[in-house]
């Protein structure tokens, strides 16, 4: 029984290390709307989320309760998972591969992890909904975190939305009319005083 | 009465401070210098002239003028200094306001003492 790596969260993009890809002559190119994630999403390890997204491939081995073989114990856990558009749901993803906890052996990718670390988590501190959900998972599988962590340029604006900034509704600009006029029928109220008074 | 001659500086310094209300709450600092040096003006003008006539006693039409000059510039500057109150709180929503009721009391409030002066209600 193999123990699990330490998990440590990423504070910001830059404590997620490189990886160096070079495909496989076995693997087919990726297709434009392929979609790379570099570490599995909040609450998902890789096993977890084959898991969750159930298999989609004959070929695929069975649920990772079953995983396939294990790296060895000083080896970091495979933080690369290749997931796609569904075709026919657009708004889901489908994971590609790994379909193991075991990512190069069964993706194709020989891969190059710069570092020795172990495998980071992508926790965000308000946990996003991503527009792509993840499609439910099956009765026995765990269940999933609420959505995927966004990429980077997805990544939603920390910043309050419209609505909560009560909008600035300007003064009307007859203010100063209003005030002056004010003034202007105290100043003939005077006159007329003074001409009263005076007669 | 004071000849005409006498509120003719009074008149060009009024209407040089006059152009301070068209700052901005933004400017709320060069406004309030406007209008403080625009009221050391005004007193140095009324000393200068009271310094000019004779010996007397009493509260001559000119002074009454000039008192009434007085506290409309003295409103000028409360008026910039909640500017630039509301401004550092950055409350623009009250700032504007103080510069649009100012836009309309400070001269309100100089047609108000120079038509009661005037019409020697007081």
């Amino acid at each position: 029984m193999s123990v699990p790596p330490p998990r440590r969260r990423v504070q910001s993009f830059s404590d997620i290390k490189p990886v160096v890809l070079q495909r496989s002559p076995s693997v087919p190119p990726l297709s434009p709307t392929d979609t790379m994630v570099m570490a599995p999403p909040p609450g998902f390890s890789i096993a977890g989320l084959a898991a969750a997204i159930g298999p989609s491939a004959p070929s695929a081995p069975p649920a990772p309760k079953a995983p396939a073989p294990q790296p060895p114990e000083s080896e970091p856990a495979p933080t690369l998972v290749l997931v796609r558009r569904s075709p026919s749901a657009p708004s889901e993803l489908e994971v590609v591969a790994p379909r193991t906890a075991n990512a190069r052996t069964l993706i194709g990718f020989p891969t190059s992890v710069a570092n020795d670390e172990p495998a980071v988590e992508l926790e965000p501190e308000s946990a996003p909904v991503h527009p792509l959900a993840l499609r439910p998972a099956p009765a026995p599988a765990p269940a999933p975190a609420p959505a995927l962590a966004p990429a980077p340029a997805h990544r939603p604006s920390r910043a309050p939305s419209r609505a909560a900034i009560p909008a600035y509704r300007p003064w009307p600009r007859w203010i100063p009319l209003a005030v002056f006029g004010v003034f202007v029928a105290l100043s003939i109220a005077e006159l007329l005083v003074a001409y009263a008074l005076r007669t | 009465m004071a000849p005409f001659a006498a509120y003719v500086p009074v008149l060009l310094l009024l209407t040089v401070t006059g152009f301070s209300l068209v700052l901005r709450p933004r400017s709320a600092s060069g406004r309030l210098t406007v209008a403080t040096g625009g009221l050391v003006s005004v007193v140095m003008v009324h000393a200068a002239q009271a310094a000019a006539l004779p010996a007397h006693e009493g509260f001559t039409r000119f002074d009454a003028f000039m008192a009434g000059t007085y506290v409309a510039c003295a409103a000028n500057v409360g008026f910039s200094v909640l500017m630039a109150r509301f401004h550092e709180d950055e409350n623009r929503r009250m700032a504007d306001l103080t510069y649009l009721v100012a836009a309309g009391a400070v001269p309100g409030l100089l047609l108000l003492a120079w038509t009661a002066v005037l019409s020697r209600l007081v």
